[in-house]
């Protein structure tokens, strides 16, 4: 059988070719934003903080997100703000207006949620809630800012979160970052070949989740068949390596006493 | 006599770094009218991200891109116009054909460029129907793109960026992956387009396929410079 091709006469000429001008917006936004989302992703923790553990910081956050919620004293909230915002300056410009803004949104969004309280005699409660929701964003925003996605959930286990569970969690936001690139790869080839008037813009958008969606299929059969081979059989341990050091954590923890007795303070001041 | 060739792509002192992390170091590259470079190196000495930029996928932090003398940056992307001819011009086989296809069909996927493009239906189909000729594609052009084997992806992609006619074909790393016979054939291919008038810009690690097609070979180094 003959391999030989003969070119067509079309290709054999210079194409002549001019688009018409046409907005393009819906794939270079959805481009960006994919974008943004992998690389906060992966630029997440990348940024140092004090060196202290990652659990010691999760631990801290997550405690100082209860105390928050817990307090009654708006003095309490007023004086967490104080210090997030006086850390929020320490950190990168990118990431400070990241953390806020994410943060400020959250609260606005609460804030609108909140509105019929302020008609039936709750104003107070308003500025309450905003103020509990901008501190409880904005400490998980800072802390996905210093710690990276790894180490977060490292540190989970030392809290005595399943094994199983957080093995998902991290093969979650493997495959996350891994199909937000088969994603983004796609958008590139798609808006490469959008050379002109896209009648059916849609539908071509359509087949990016629906290729994704096929693709983490596949990868997830051959990430099990892989799994199988190594001996898997459902269950997954790790061992614990979190180790506590009073060089390293002793910031955070002289935080969370400071805190714990300013806490216990104002509510017996209410009391 | 000598002819003065027409350049079409000129990189002048081109710099690129991915976070901190550098992928091109002052890299000046030229390539004229109906001209075949080869562009080789190893992993991770830019070649891809070369490629990108060529194809206005990413821009030059230092250093400048130039297409039929017209200097491509961001801000000229965003024309849309100008943005649509230039990658109507620029055809970019990616190295991982998954991600180049999208339609429902192999059929589907040629004719989306030219449908783009304004064309009659008529012309569509001779279009479509040429270039599945050419890459015979005959027993394929129903079949889901997802469903395919690695050739026949390659050969897919290969035939959605012909069906534009581009005046420069940009192919990353075209024979990864790929068989012995495929190989043979996707170099004769490529031979008869550069014969056809076609620019070519190819990135690849197999020395013999690029000795063969390339008129001239661009060595990139480790330490992402051309030597």
């Amino acid at each position: 059988m003959s391999d030989t091709t003969s070119i067509p006469k079309w290709m054999r000429e210079e194409e002549t070719y001019t688009p018409a001008g046409g907005r393009d917006g819906f794939l270079v936004k959805s481009m960006l934003r994919l974008m943004s989302v992998l690389v906060k992703m992966r630029a997440g923790g990348s940024i140092g903080d004090m060196g202290a553990s990652a659990p010691v910081k999760v631990f801290y956050t997550l405690y100082l997100i209860v105390l928050i919620a817990c307090s009654r004293n708006w003095f309490f909230s007023l004086t967490i703000l104080a210090g997030f915002l006086v850390r929020l300056c320490f950190l990168p410009s990118k990431t400070l207006r990241r953390c806020f803004f994410t943060a400020f949104y959250a609260a606005l969004f609460s804030l609108l949620l909140m509105v019929p309280a302020f008609f039936m005699g709750s104003p107070r409660a308003i500025l309450n809630i905003f103020g509990k929701v901008f501190l409880s964003v904005g400490l998980i925003q800072m802390l996905s800012a210093t710690t990276s996605w790894n180490r977060i959930t490292e540190s989970l286990r030392s809290f005595c979160v399943p094994d199983i569970f957080l093995f998902t969690l991290d093969i979650t936001l493997k495959y996350i970052v891994l199909l937000g690139d088969i994603c983004l790869g796609m958008l590139s080839a798609l808006s490469l070949r959008s050379v002109g008037k896209n009648r059916s813009r849609t539908q071509s958008f359509a087949g990016v989740p629906g290729v994704a969606f096929l693709k983490s299929k596949e990868m997830g059969e051959e990430m099990y068949g892989a799994m199988v081979c190594r001996g898997f059989e459902g269950t997954y341990h790790r061992p614990r390596h979190f180790c506590f050091s009073l060089k390293r954590d002793v910031w955070y923890l002289l935080l969370v006493t400071f805190v714990t007795i300013w806490f216990i303070y104002l509510e017996r001041a209410i009391v | 006599m000598t002819e003065e060739k027409e350049k079409l792509i000129e990189l002048d002192r081109v710099c690129f770094a991915y976070d901190g992390q550098i992928a091109l170091r002052y890299v000046s590259l030229c390539v004229c009218k109906r001209e075949c470079v080869a562009l080789m190196g190893d992993n991770g000495c830019g070649k891809s991200t070369l490629l990108k930029l060529v194809n206005g996928l990413i821009f030059p932090e230092e250093g400048r891109f130039f297409f039929h003398g017209r200097e491509i940056t961001e801000e000229t992307l965003k024309d849309s116009r100008f943005s649509k001819w230039f990658h109507q011009k620029m055809g970019f086989v990616f190295q991982n054909s998954d991600i180049q296809l999208f339609c429902g069909s192999v059929w589907e996927e040629i004719a989306f460029g030219p449908r783009q493009m304004g064309l009659s239906e008529e012309e569509v189909v001779v279009r479509v129907e040429d270039v599945i000729s050419l890459l015979k594609l005959e027993k394929l052009r129903d079949r889901a793109p997802y469903h395919l084997s690695g050739g026949e992806k390659r050969k897919t992609a290969l035939a959605c960026i012909l069906s534009m006619n581009p005046e420069v074909l940009v192919l990353d790393e075209p024979l990864a992956g790929l068989d012995r016979r495929t190989r043979e054939w996707l170099t004769d291919f490529l031979m008869e387009l550069k014969e056809a008038g076609k620019t070519l810009l190819i990135s690849t690690h197999d020395e013999e396929f690029a000795r063969r097609l390339a008129d001239r070979l661009v060595i990139m180094s480790e330490e992402h410079e051309i030597l």
